[in-house]
C-alpha cells in the first residue's frame, strides 16, 4: 500500500496521474491510517480537498456570475464556468430552473438545432402571465443573447422595450442591474466631478472679485484725484512747480548736509581748545 | 485643487504688495477728501511734455532730472499741522521705505524717506511741517540725489520765491 502510494505521489507530481488515481490519493489522505513518510503531505492534500469543496459549495459565486450572465456580461471564460457547474450534478436547488435554459444553449451550440421548445414553452407561460421571476430572467437572457431564432425576433424588440421602460420608470436606478460596487464607485466619481467642477468655479469667482477690487481700488484714486486736487495740464506750469518742489527739495536736504558740517566744525573747534 | 490654492495664494501676495503702496496711496486719498488740503498732481504724461519743453542749453540740469520723473504730488495745508506731520510721520513707517534724513529745527520739521529699488531711488518723499505749515511731497521715477544737491545752488534764487510761500518764516 504505501509503496503504491508513493509511486502514485511520484506520477502526481509530475502531473500524471488520472482522476481516479488522484481520488485515491485523496481517499487515502483523508484516512487515518497513513504511512510516517506521507505525513509530512497529508495537511497539503487536506486543504485541496477543504478548496474544493469550498468552491462546489459556494453557490453565492454562481449566484453572482448568473446576475452578470443575465446582463450578458459575462466573459467566456465564466460563462464556461456555468456551463461546467450546470452540466456537474452538484447544482444547487435555488439554479435548478436554470439547468433547461444552459442545457438549451448547450444542445444548441453543439448541434445548431432549431428545437426552441423551452424558450416557446416559456414564453407561453409568459403571456399567460404565469412565469416565475427565475423564468422571466431566462427569457430576458435568451432575448439579450442575441442568439434568437427567428421566430422569437417580434418579441425581441418587446424586451427590449421592458428592460428601457424598468429604466425610466426608476430614474434614480438607471443602472438597476450593476453590481452595487460598481454603482457606489460610479456615485463616486460624479461625487469628484462635481467637487473639480465647484472648485474650477470657486477659483474664477475668487478671480473676478480680486479683479474688481483692484479695479475699484484704481478707479477710487483715480475719482478722488479728480474732487479735490490740482491736476496740471501745462507743461510749463509743470515744469515750474516741479522746479519749485526741486528747489525745496534741494534746499532741504543741503540745509541737512550742512548742519551735519556745522556739528563737525563744532567738534573740531571743541577739539581744537581742549589741546 | 492644487492650482486653485496657487492662484489664491498669488492673490493674496499680490494683495499684501498692494497694501504697501497703499499705505502712500491711502495718505494721500486721505489728504485729498479733506477740504484744508491743497494737492497738486503732475501726470508722468505731463513729466513728458515739461521735458520737451525744458530749454535743454539753459537748465540742463533740471532737464536731466525732470527726464527721469514720472510724477509729482504735492499735498499741503495750514491748519492742525503739527497733529498731521505726527501722524503722517506714523503712516509713513513703512519697512520698504528708509528714511534718509531728518532736520529739526526750532519749530520746523524735515524728513526725507526713499523707497529703493534695484539700487536707484524710485520713490523720494519729502515731509515738511512747521507751525503753520505742512508739506508733503512725492516724487516718482528714477530719481539722483546728486544731480538735485548739484540743481541747487542754481535753483536757490528762483526756488526763493516758492519757498517763502511755503515756509513764510525763511
Amino acid at each position: 500500500m504505501t509503496a503504491k502510494i508513493t509511486k502514485l505521489l511520484d506520477k502526481y507530481w509530475e502531473g500524471d496521474t488520472s482522476l481516479e488515481e488522484e481520488h485515491e490519493i485523496k481517499q487515502y489522505f483523508l484516512s487515518d491510517n497513513i504511512d510516517k513518510q506521507h505525513l509530512q503531505y497529508k495537511g497539503l492534500f487536506v486543504f485541496f480537498n477543504q478548496q474544493s469543496t469550498i468552491q462546489t459549495t459556494l453557490v453565492a459565486d454562481i449566484d453572482a456570475l448568473l446576475e452578470k450572465y443575465w446582463e450578458a456580461e459575462t466573459s467566456e471564460k465564466e460563462e464556461a464556468i456555468l456551463k461546467a457547474y450546470f452540466k456537474s450534478n452538484y447544482i444547487d436547488q435555488k439554479h435548478e430552473a436554470f439547468v433547461g435554459l444552459f442545457d438549451f444553449y448547450d444542445k444548441r451550440s453543439q448541434i445548431r438545432t432549431t428545437s426552441t421548445t423551452d424558450i416557446d414553452a416559456l414564453l407561453n407561460k409568459y403571456w399567460e402571465g404565469e412565469t416565475t421571476e427565475k423564468e422571466e430572467k431566462v427569457l430576458k437572457a435568451y432575448f439579450k443573447s442575441g442568439q434568437i431564432e427567428e421566430a422569437h425576433l417580434p418579441f425581441a424588440d418587446l424586451f427590449d422595450f421592458f428592460e428601457t421602460q424598468q429604466q425610466i420608470t426608476y430614474p434614480t436606478k438607471v443602472i438597476p442591474m450593476q453590481p452595487l460596487d460598481e454603482q457606489v464607485h460610479i456615485e463616486k466619481k460624479s461625487n469628484v466631478r462635481v467637487i473639480s467642477i465647484f472648485s474650477r468655479v470657486a477659483a474664477v469667482a475668487i478671480f473676478i472679485l480680486g479683479a474688481i477690487f483692484i479695479f475699484n481700488n484704481i478707479n477710487n484714486v483715480a475719482q478722488s484725484n479728480s474732487t479735490n486736487v490740482y491736476v496740471v495740464e501745462d507743461p510749463e506750469e509743470a515744469l515750474r512747480i516741479t522746479r519749485e518742489a526741486l528747489a525745496m527739495v534741494s534746499t532741504k536736504f543741503r540745509e541737512s548736509q550742512e548742519s551735519l558740517k556745522e556739528i563737525n566744525s563744532i567738534d573740531q573747534i571743541t577739539l581744537f581748545k581742549s589741546e | 485643487m492644487k492650482n486653485v490654492f496657487s492662484i489664491i495664494m498669488m492673490l493674496f501676495i499680490g494683495f499684501a504688495a498692494h497694501a504697501q503702496n497703499d499705505a502712500i496711496e491711502s495718505l494721500f486719498k486721505d489728504y485729498q477728501a479733506d477740504a484744508n488740503f491743497k494737492t497738486v498732481y503732475i501726470s508722468p504724461k505731463m513729466f513728458q511734455m515739461a521735458y520737451n519743453a525744458t530749454d535743454v542749453n539753459d537748465e540742463k540740469e533740471l532737464a536731466a532730472i525732470v527726464k527721469d520723473l514720472k510724477g509729482l504730488r504735492i499735498m499741503s495745508t495750514e491748519k492742525e499741522t503739527s497733529k498731521i506731520y505726527s501722524e503722517a510721520n506714523k503712516r509713513l513707517n513703512i519697512r520698504t521705505y528708509e528714511t534718509l534724513a531728518t532736520i529739526k529745527d526750532k519749530d520746523t520739521n524735515v524728513k526725507f524717506i526713499t523707497k529703493e529699488t534695484n539700487g536707484s531711488i524710485s520713490e523720494l518723499l519729502l515731509l515738511i511741517g512747521s507751525k503753520n505749515k505742512f508739506v508733503l511731497m512725492s516724487f516718482t521715477g528714477k530719481i539722483d540725489l546728486n544731480k538735485i544737491a548739484k540743481l541747487s545752488k542754481k535753483l536757490d534764487i528762483d526756488g526763493a520765491e516758492y519757498l517763502d510761500k511755503v515756509n513764510s518764516k525763511k
